[in-house]
């Protein structure tokens, strides 16, 4: 009795029941057409700019080309000096301490323990980029050594390197260091520590050697290796390349450790106070400023008041500015990853507060702060707006000898060809473009491998 | 029950000396009763860390400070009505007119451009991403969204004045300039619209399964779920993404200084050129103003507009995600 | 040592007369909570401090103490975890803390080696006597403290690191110079992992089974040569095997250390302590300290009701 009840009331229920699944296909299709859409704006963005940029950037390898821009080829020599010198240099000042250490490792018994043979494979996979990237740079940094032989009348390039030492200032000094130690060193020591993480040798990093090698033949030299020029054809990218490889690093190293720094001590140090919530709210708002402003701070503070100039130190310090609160959020984001029992276990064993940061709590974030750092970098690579207010030029036909001179950078460089009435200057800008872009993605890539890399399981 | 052990009291107990204590015997420093709790160069590094946290706060002051200096110079020289009172703008112009709410009607309008093409297509991309991608999408697209919210406004710059501008004209017709507010509104709105989806998309997944499956055993279909329950329930954060949106839309600067047009005036056509606060800054930088001339005062004067209108609308956007956020537990 | 711990022997001394001196140096009293009968107790003449009744008067007879606990109470922000607890932890011997979830017992025991300094808000008052001195005394070096104190955790928290340096950074930072290999391999023999792992001392910590890497803890923690090791249930995260090797270790690092272990299983605290203190919350979650004695006399003989109903097994 009871029992029919209910069914005849599902009965009478069930023709109001509509599964309108149709809504939900349709929203699905409307939104993966959006998506669509917007991606394919991106794609007639990527094409559009490669179309007209790779006329200048790609050579088609027949000579009239090269004689209708006007531009002789010249097939850069490299000094042999500089070439020893700069892989000689790191290596003397290097082995004395990893020569050591291997020495005593081998030695000792904890040979076994130092998994030599993993290293060794991990620092083989990134031999040819290192040496891509090494050449790459010395290529630049040659043109620049001819520049030189050229002004004080040597024909030789290669012999001018050791006249050049004779009155080398500390930054071009540097910059020869640099060659060798940070870029191919760096990538080196890279492959050390991924060997180790991944306890088996990647092809990755050789692939990517391959790539770029290929990429790299293709190019044309004289856009990359040319200063600017009022004619289209014969202008390159040259000084806003190193203008901007130069801005970075000093971005680099001012901006990390002050973002890291401040992230350490909000989240390791600070009280839970009326302070650290002020600092904190006032970092989130400092993200917010809109970049010009960071760059009317940076003319009155760096190149007035401080009296740096227009100069790359004054863009570096603004741009500086400009991106620490990026690193503070993400490397607060990093020292949040880390376990309390990680803290808990180190303080057992009578850590200090800063041993236990020093030895267990910056190794486990540091992946996740470089992540950071790289994405913070790439912002500060393709912002322009706040150095065309501390007033970068845009007609450098000169290298910057010293973090006191004037710069340009490749966003700006791309800005003024741009703005530039003649269509051979929006080609240019175009090849600009996808040279910016290269180095962004590979930044960007980097970062985001980085950071699946580095999450570590507990 | 407990098996004792054997019992080394007193005396007995120093003959049992392990070879850890032989090992630590004579290395152990001293109880350092009262040493402080931390090594020397603990306390450097403490006193470090402080100083570079303190320095955003200065930088916070730095910016304030140098902006209302020569703001003040200004108004000292332009009073303040003829600053806020008027909509003809005109600084490198022999006689000088300074209405801000020309360049302010040209950022709104770009702005607004802007949002109306990010809003759609950023919400239905987080919906999407958060509700109907499946995870391998997700992972593809998110670090997509990323890359794109990282391209150089310089770029889209470029793409707005040779690829947006020619496509507005064959529309439009050939008087419409190859300048025009509508081809730098699209761009911005292209540059804004990751900041929307990702923002969004992180609001949207917070909202917690079981409301969800509560409404998936009501018999919701799928959008019905997306749309009445999770997109409500995650509002707070979907109106704060859009309110950021908008500040980053309104201190836009070098796509909007390519394609807006240099022409500061206060019309409704967006077909026309327009010029934002920020293009009017990097305008009077690019040339050579004297620091001790009016016109390089005004920089300073529109800059502090910008700050305050960007700064407040940030402030908002973090009241409306923590005053309306809804609490799951 | 002192055998009249507090001055106190029920058995041989009425205790009214002494133990208000025993506890009058408290710094920082507690507010005194509802359930206090201050006014009672003293009127009845029997000492200021419920808590020493529980004491069990026959323990003290043939051992020291590694610590003295004094009218220890622990507070998170207003919030009183326990409240004036007495009692020894009697040296080379393995005293358990047994008692339901939430009565202090993990705070009891991270209040002995200042763990519960890195809480902000958390405060401890009382007093508690390490060599001499009050180690909850501000002068005293929590760092210090804490080497000399290890900790074992309840879930094996290994660095994310080698074997080796798992077990030498204590003893490194701690300026230990002699020779780094030999205090490993004496460290892990003595938590009984050094045969399992002895060729693979540069595999990860993490690569351990949950039992390894419990051991790998103390054997971390007996790395730095501490006098006293507690363990907050050190093997509630194992399966019963490893469990079994956990309680083996205790008992024979007994002989060279004191342990305390805080645990929720009353058949280990049965098999491998010495010494149990039962603790109890009462209504408003305060912990407090019913009964403190000899494993065998609590486990067989208990003089508090409670304590009985305990073990029988009528609470959760």
């Amino acid at each position: 009795m009871s029992a029919a009840m209910p069914s005849a009331q599902l009965t009478a229920f069930a023709p109001r029941i509509r599964i309108r699944r149709g809504f939900s296909v349709g929203f699905m299709v409307v939104a993966l057409l959006a998506i669509t859409v917007s991606m394919l704006m991106l794609g007639a963005l990527i094409v559009e700019i490669a179309v007209d940029g790779a006329a200048r950037l790609f050579t088609d390898g027949s000579a009239t080309s090269q004689e209708v821009r006007g531009g002789t080829l010249i097939d850069l020599p490299m000094p042999d000096g500089m070439i020893w010198l700069s892989w000689a240099l790191p290596v003397a000042i290097l082995l004395p301490f990893f020569g050591l250490r291997v020495v005593r490792s081998v030695l000792s018994d904890q040979f076994a323990r130092s998994r030599w043979i993993e290293r060794s494979i991990g620092v083989l996979t990134t031999l040819p980029v290192a040496i891509f990237v090494h050449i790459l740079y010395v290529r630049f940094e040659s043109a620049y050594y001819i520049e030189y032989a050229k002004a004080i009348g040597v024909d030789d390039a290669s012999g001018t390197i050791f006249q050049l030492f004779g009155e080398a200032s500390g930054f071009q000094f540097v910059r020869l260091i640099t060659a060798g130690l940070i870029l191919p060193l760096g990538i080196l020591a890279a492959g050390w520590l991924w060997s180790h993480r991944l306890r088996r040798p990647s092809l990755l990093l050789p692939a990517v050697a391959v790539v770029a090698w290929v990429v790299y033949l293709f190019l044309d030299p004289l856009f990359l290796s040319s200063y600017p020029s009022r004619v289209p054809a014969q202008a390159g990218l040259f000084s806003a390349i190193t203008g901007t490889l130069y801005m970075m690093v000093i971005t680099a190293a001012v901006a990390f450790p002050l973002g890291v720094g401040a992230a350490i001590y909000l989240e390791e140090y600070a009280r839970r106070n009326w302070f650290s919530r002020m600092i904190q709210v006032n970092i989130s708002n400092l993200a917010g400023v809109p970049s010009i402003i960071y760059g009317l701070l940076g003319l009155q503070v760096f190149v007035r008041v401080l009296e740096f100039e227009r100069s790359v130190l004054a863009g570096a310090c603004t741009m500086a500015l400009l991106v620490m609160p990026i690193i503070v959020v993400s490397a607060q984001e990093a020292l949040r990853t880390v376990p309390p029992s990680m803290r808990e276990a180190a303080y057992a064993v009578g850590a200090t507060r800063w041993q236990v940061i020093r030895f267990h709590v910056l190794p486990y974030a540091f992946g996740g702060m470089l992540t950071g750092n790289i994405l913070a970098m790439s912002r500060a690579i393709g912002e322009t707006a706040p150095l065309i207010a501390i007033g970068a030029l845009t007609f450098i036909a000169f290298l910057a000898d010293s973090p006191t001179d004037d710069f340009t950078v490749m966003p700006i460089q791309i800005f003024n060809w741009v703005q530039k009435p003649q269509s051979g200057f929006h080609e240019i800008a175009a090849s600009g473009i996808i040279v910016l872009m290269l180095v962004l993605l590979v930044m960007n890539a980097t970062a985001i491998i980085m950071r699946q890399r580095t999450r570590t399981d507990w | 029950m407990a098996a004792q052990a054997p019992r080394m009291d007193g005396p007995e107990r120093d003959t049992v000396r392990s070879l850890l204590a032989e090992l630590w015997r004579d290395r152990l420093q001293p109880s350092r009763p009262g040493s402080g709790r931390e090594t020397p160069v603990g306390r450097l590094v403490h006193g470090a860390l402080f100083v570079t946290a303190t320095l955003s706060a200065f930088v916070t002051i730095g910016i304030v400070l140098v902006l209302i200096f020569e703001t003040v110079e200004f108004f000292r020289q332009v009073p303040l009505i003829d600053f806020f009172g008027s909509t003809k703008w005109s600084a490198l112009f022999a006689e000088k007119q300074f209405g801000v709410w020309a360049l302010v009607w040209g950022t709104g309008m770009i702005a607004l451009i802007g949002l109306a093409v990010a809003i759609p297509l950023g919400l239905m991309a987080a919906v999407f991403l958060s509700e109907y991608a499946p995870p391998r999408v997700r992972a593809a697209v998110k670090p997509i969204l990323e890359v794109l919210a990282g391209v150089p406004t310089v770029v889209f710059g470029y793409f707005a004045l040779l690829s947006i501008s020619p496509v507005i004209r064959n529309i439009f017709g050939q008087d419409v300039g190859i300048y025009n507010a509508l081809s730098a509104g699209i761009v911005v709105g292209l540059m804004i619209v990751p900041i929307i989806a990702s923002l969004s998309e992180d609001a949207m997944r917070a909202v917690p399964r079981s409301l969800r499956e509560g409404a998936y055993a009501l018999g919701s279909t799928r959008m019905e779920v997306s749309l009445r329950v999770v997109l409500p329930a995650a509002f707070s954060g979907v109106v704060a993404s859009i309110i950021l949106a908008f500040s980053r839309a309104v201190g836009e600067t070098m796509a909007v200084t390519i394609a807006g047009g240099g022409n500061p005036q206060f019309g409704v056509d967006p077909l026309e050129a327009v010029q934002t606060m920020t293009a009017m800054i990097v305008q009077l930088s690019l040339g050579d103003t004297p620091t001790t001339s009016i016109e390089f005062k005004v920089l300073f004067a529109v800059a502090m507009t910008l700050f305050v209108l960007t700064l407040g609308m940030n402030i908002v956007a973090q009241w409306v995600s923590q005053r309306f956020r809804e609490e799951y537990e | 040592m002192s055998r009249n711990f507090f001055g106190l022997m029920r058995s041989s001394a009425p205790p009214a007369t002494e133990a208000p001196d025993a506890i009058g140096s408290e710094r920082a009293a507690p507010p005194p909570p509802p359930t206090m009968k201050q006014d009672d107790a003293a009127s009845a003449g029997v000492h200021l401090d419920p808590n020493l009744e529980a004491v069990r008067h026959d323990f003290t007879e043939e051992v020291d103490m590694a610590l003295k606990l004094r009218g220890v109470s622990a507070f998170y922000g207003s919030f009183q975890a326990i409240d004036r607890m007495t009692m020894p932890i009697p040296r080379n011997r393995v005293t358990a803390l047994i008692g339901p979830s939430g009565c202090g017992k993990s705070t009891l025991l991270r209040c002995c080696n200042r763990m519960n300094d890195l809480i902000p808000g958390a405060r401890i008052a009382g007093e508690i006597e390490f060599e001499g001195r009050n180690l909850l005394d501000p002068t005293v070096d929590a760092v210090d403290v804490r080497r000399r104190i290890g900790m074992v955790f309840q879930k094996p928290n290994p660095f994310p690191k080698s074997i080796y340096e798992n077990v030498a950074f204590g003893a490194r930072i701690n300026g230990y110079s002699g020779d780094m290999d030999r205090l490993v391999e004496d460290s892990l023999r003595r938590a009984a992992l050094w045969d399992e792992v002895k060729d693979e001392l540069d595999k990860s910590g993490l690569a351990l089974s949950g039992g390894q890497q419990q051991r790998l803890c103390i054997a971390r923690a007996i790395a730095v040569q501490p006098e006293i090791i507690l363990m907050d249930e050190p093997a509630s995260a194992l399966d019963p095997v490893a469990t079994l090797k956990i309680e083996d270790l205790m008992r024979e690092l007994a002989e060279h250390y004191t342990i305390v272990v805080v645990t929720h299983n009353m058949q280990q605290a049965g098999r491998v302590s010495d010494y149990t203190a039962f603790l109890l919350a009462g209504e408003e979650r305060v912990g407090r300290l019913v009964e403190f004695g000899p494993t065998q006399e609590i486990f067989t003989n208990p003089l508090d009701q409670r304590t009985e109903d305990y073990i029988t097994g009528r609470y959760g």
